[in-house]
């Protein structure tokens, strides 16, 4: 059980606070730590702080990167920082970008700006110090401790009108004056790399031109990002490095841009916050996968107690909460939650969402990656693949922006290339030798390529067993190793007419088909959503999802026979907690496999499945099988590496290198 | 480090939580809001429903289709612009009353009467902020503070100063150094918190039952009358002039 509390609150003693959620059951607390505040108080205040917690034996999670929806003036930004033009993020459309959060709303500063990013740097310097220094001290207040760090700011530099519509659906990114600046030093940078200069050095200049500022400035916001965080986590690694690091994603969904036009219809209206709204954006956040070090960065949710969140209804933050555990927790993350809200909400809620929190951190139940869209940036929009893709597979889709993150991954069956991806050799290797071990590539034809990469995959290619297929969008099917690789033509011109969307559906209805992605059921009603989470030993837990404000009855059908029961039973012998739930087969009762059944789901309710069937374990072998092979490849590998001399591993892909000239590896050998 | 807008605590003294999704169904006349950029729809909201089908499409349609409502309509850009304006204003409730009267004046300008921005904008502000900003502000101190402290479950203690007829700033005081005794006397604490913050102060003690149900009426004055004749909730330190005050809002209404 955890919680969270302001390590700002001096005006009341922490003893008297940290006793009360003791006795309440909280061993696990995580707190913000604003910058401003600390500053000026550092020696005392967080320090106090600590020692009270490890006094408790009690756990802390302390975020250290700035974020949104600290309860403190301007999140605990130093206002001499953001109250300078030259150090505030201007958004796509050139107005700040505003947060419109209590205590106040502010403009976000930019991440570029030099005075801020000294300022930053120095902060982090002297909590490293700091941490550091009580590490060392007898008493040792920061033994449960966890440093967190975040992706920051970088999300919320969006437009509210370009994504009044669909969340992430402008180009995000900081357009200020520093930022500017900074792009144009990484273009100048970027591609004066070798790969870049291929054939002429003339070359580069393609890439510089106006006419790819596009593709350009989306895989800089990417790059920013990722050597923001890389910088945060060295900072704070110097001296603290005993003390236990996670790399996160946070995201506060109230602060979230797409909300500010509707925030300000509910100011002068004086109503409720968007609970629909709300809802999209947790899909919406659920559906992207970071990096943080080599690995995916655990996503996370902060409900905060200062916006929309604390207006809703009591079931329509049940519903949130429960919702985004689910899908944050199935892929290792969690919820933020203020101790008031949390305690507010009715006891038998909290019994089930801890038993579910429970399943989900013991690894019972998991939420499965099974698509992967791999785009140049992660908060921009992008092409008309990715909405299908998240239509057709729903959680288990997830957008990645960093090639890396394809060796970590051990479950999705298939990555699809967005065409706004600039790919180098490097790229085409890791995506080739990702196919070999038996999944689905699908890269566009595009002239986004380098000469070493084009040369690459057409060598690559050039021998294998290969179909033409044209079904509106004419693509190639090269059968490669084990699995597929895929090369589709994008049309010049992107009209979105019903017809184009038409094609596209047809293309990634095959695709998905070649890569045996699958829906595990049907709903009869679109109200209704459904989170599948794998369940440890074979079968699925199922969360039929109602975020209307009205009851649905609707049928769920499987493409075979399968038996359904409550999963709060099968997962613990507690057998009363769902009854308020009903489920019933139709013309029978609930213990007889059939492939229809009826359901009821109240209000804003989940109704929690558990699913059994030779279908459904049927893929989780499959799907164990791949990993298996996986897994004996990168032993043999590393067998491979320790007994041969010139050996290595590129990726997946395990070559000899010549030692006349080790840049270029003279032989791909796929190693099965 | 005491902070100076606790945003949480004047959440919950004068936002009451809503426990339960509202049944009613929006009333045939109810208005709709929309943010609209040339003649695209950008939000759309109305209480108790869920019009998100309508973003992105025409302002045109939206208005055919809700012929029989009324449609407050801003234009995005202005709304850019009272937006960025607030920004300057310390703290979110001098914001968001910033960003309203902004929204008014707008309304008054299309329309021409006031009566018709009053009907559109028809926001319930808790009874206490609305009579301290009203002509309240003319005859009390330029500066003065008002400590509340709601007794039993859930207690609270909540200070805010007014200035100049605006809320300056408010916080959870923190009474730790005038010890356990004295905190629990009233005068004491409010002579305490007049010293510290150089204001005249005047205190409202006053049971947690008592304090919820005027929050939630739209004009609990002649209950509140009532409960300091009877001596339910207390005025200390005890003045004429804000029981004056209030017995002119709870007979008169004004």
């Amino acid at each position: 059980m955890a919680g969270q509390i302001s390590a700002n609150r001096t005006r009341t003693p922490f003893a008297p606070k940290l006793d009360e959620l003791l006795r309440l059951g909280v061993t696990h607390i995580a707190s913000f730590v604003p910058w401003q505040a600390l500053e000026s108080d550092i020696s005392h205040t967080l320090p106090r702080f600590l020692q009270a917690v490890a006094e408790r034996k009690m756990t802390l999670s302390l975020i250290l990167t700035p974020e949104v929806g600290v309860h403190y003036p301007n999140s605990g930004f130093p206002k001499d920082v953001i109250s300078r033009q030259e150090n505030i993020a201007y958004h796509c459309d050139e107005n700040p970008v505003a947060v419109g959060l209590p205590p106040n709303s502010f403009a976000l500063p930019s991440l570029f700006a030099p005075e801020f990013t000294k300022r930053y740097y120095s902060f982090l310097s002297r909590m490293d110090s700091m941490l550091a220094d009580l590490e060392r001290s007898p008493s040792n207040p920061v033994r449960g401790l966890t440093i967190v760090l975040t992706g920051s700011l970088w999300k919320y530099y969006r437009s509210a009108r370009m994504s009044s519509r669909y969340a992430f659906g402008g180009m995000a990114g900081d357009h200020s004056g520093a930022a500017t600046l900074a792009y144009r030093r990484h273009l100048e940078s970027y591609f004066s790399q070798r790969e870049f200069m291929d054939p002429s050095p003339a070359s580069a200049n393609r890439w510089r031109s106006r006419a790819m500022e596009d593709v350009n400035r989306r895989c800089f916001y990417q790059q920013s990002e990722d050597v923001f965080r890389a910088r945060t986590s060295q900072m704070m690694r110097r001296k603290a490095s005993g003390l236990a690091a996670e790399e996160i994603e946070l995201y506060t969904p109230e602060a979230d841009p797409s909300a500010t036009y509707s925030n300000f219809l509910q100011v002068v209206a004086g109503g409720h916050a968007d609970f629909a709204r709300l809802s999209k954006l947790v899909d919406e956040m659920a559906a992207r996968s970071s990096l943080g070090g080599a690995m995916a960065t655990a996503p996370f949710i902060h409900w905060t107690s200062l916006g929309g969140f604390r207006s809703l209804a009591d079931a329509e933050k049940q519903f949130l909460i429960l919702k985004s555990l689910l899908l944050m927790g199935g892929q290792g993350g969690g919820i933020f939650v203020d101790e008031s809200e949390w305690f507010g909400l009715s006891q038998a809620f909290r019994s089930k969402a801890e038993m579910f929190a429970r399943s989900i951190a013991h690894g019972d139940l998991r939420l499965k990656n099974r698509a992967l869209y791999l785009a140049p940036h992660l908060w921009s929009r992008t092409e008309v693949l990715w909405e299908e893709i998240f239509d057709r597979v729903g959680a288990g889709a997830r957008m990645i922006s960093s090639i890396d993150l394809l060796s970590s991954e051990r479950d999705a069956s298939v990555v699809i290339v967005d065409p706004a991806v600039i790919l180098t050799r490097d790229h085409v290797e890791k995506l080739l030798a990702w196919a070999e071990l038996g999944r689905v590539v699908v890269v566009p034809r595009s002239s986004l390529y380098t000469e070493m990469a084009r040369t690459k995959l057409e060598q690559a290619t050039a021998n294998t067993k290969r179909i033409e297929i044209d079904l509106g969008v004419t693509y190639r099917l090269h059968s490669l190793g084990n699995g597929k690789f895929i090369v589709y033509d994008l049309p010049e011109n992107l009209p979105a007419t019903s017809e184009f969307q038409s094609s596209w559906q047809t293309f990634l209805t095959a695709v998905l088909s070649v890569a045996e992605v699958q829906g595990y059921c049907r709903l009869s009603d679109s109200r209704l959503t459904v989170i599948p989470l794998e369940k440890r030993g074979g079968g699925l837990g199922l969360f039929i999802m109602n975020g209307s404000s009205r009851q649905v009855t609707a049928d769920i059908i499987f493409p075979s026979e399968v038996g359904v029961s409550d999963l709060a039973v099968s997962l613990s012998t507690d057998s009363d907690r769902m009854s308020q739930f009903q489920f019933q087969k139709q013309g029978g009762d609930g213990q007889i496999p059939a492939n229809r059944f009826a359901l009821e789901v109240p209000p804003c309710g989940i109704l929690p499945l558990a699913i059994d069937g030779a279908s459904i374990t049927e893929q989780q072998e499959r799907s164990a099988a791949l990993q298996s092979a996986e897994v004996t490849r990168s032993s043999a590998n590393n067998a491979a590496m320790t007994e041969l001399p010139g050996f290595e591993d590129v990726g997946n892909m395990s070559v000899f290198s010549g030692p006349n000239d080790p840049t270029e590896p003279e032989v791909e050998a796929p190693w099965n | 480090m005491e902070l100076s807008y606790d945003w949480r605590s004047f959440h919950s003294m004068f936002y009451p939580k809503r426990r339960s999704i509202s049944r009613s169904a929006p009333g045939p006349s109810a208005s709709i809001y929309a943010v609209v950029e040339g003649e695209t729809v950008l939000s759309v909201f109305a209480e108790n429903e869920d019009l998100s089908e309508w973003i992105g499409s025409t302002y045109g349609d939206l208005s055919k289709e809700m012929a029989h409502r009324e449609i407050v309509m801003f234009k995005r850009d202005e709304v850019d612009q009272w937006l960025t304006n607030s920004l300057s204003l310390p703290h979110f409730y001098d914001q968001i009353e910033n960003i309203r009267r902004q929204a008014k004046s707008e309304i008054v300008s299309k329309k021409g009467t006031r009566k018709a921005a009053a009907t559109d904008l028809a926001v319930t502000q808790h009874f206490l902020l609305e009579a301290i900003q009203s002509w309240w502000g003319k005859v009390l101190p330029s500066a003065y503070g008002v400590f509340i402290r709601v007794e039993g479950h859930p207690g609270q203690d909540f200070f805010m100063v007014v200035r100049r007829g605006r809320v300056d700033s408010f916080h959870e005081p923190d009474l730790s150094s005038m010890g356990p005794d004295r905190c629990r006397q009233s005068a004491d604490v409010v002579k305490y918190l007049s010293e510290k913050n150089l204001v005249p102060v005047q205190g409202i003690f006053v049971s947690a039952a008592d304090w919820a149900e005027w929050s939630e009426t739209a004009n609990p004055w002649k209950k509140v009358a009532a409960s300091v004749r009877e001596n339910r909730a207390r005025l200390v330190p005890f003045r004429w002039a804000p029981v004056t005050l209030m017995a002119t809002r709870a007979f008169f209404g004004i």
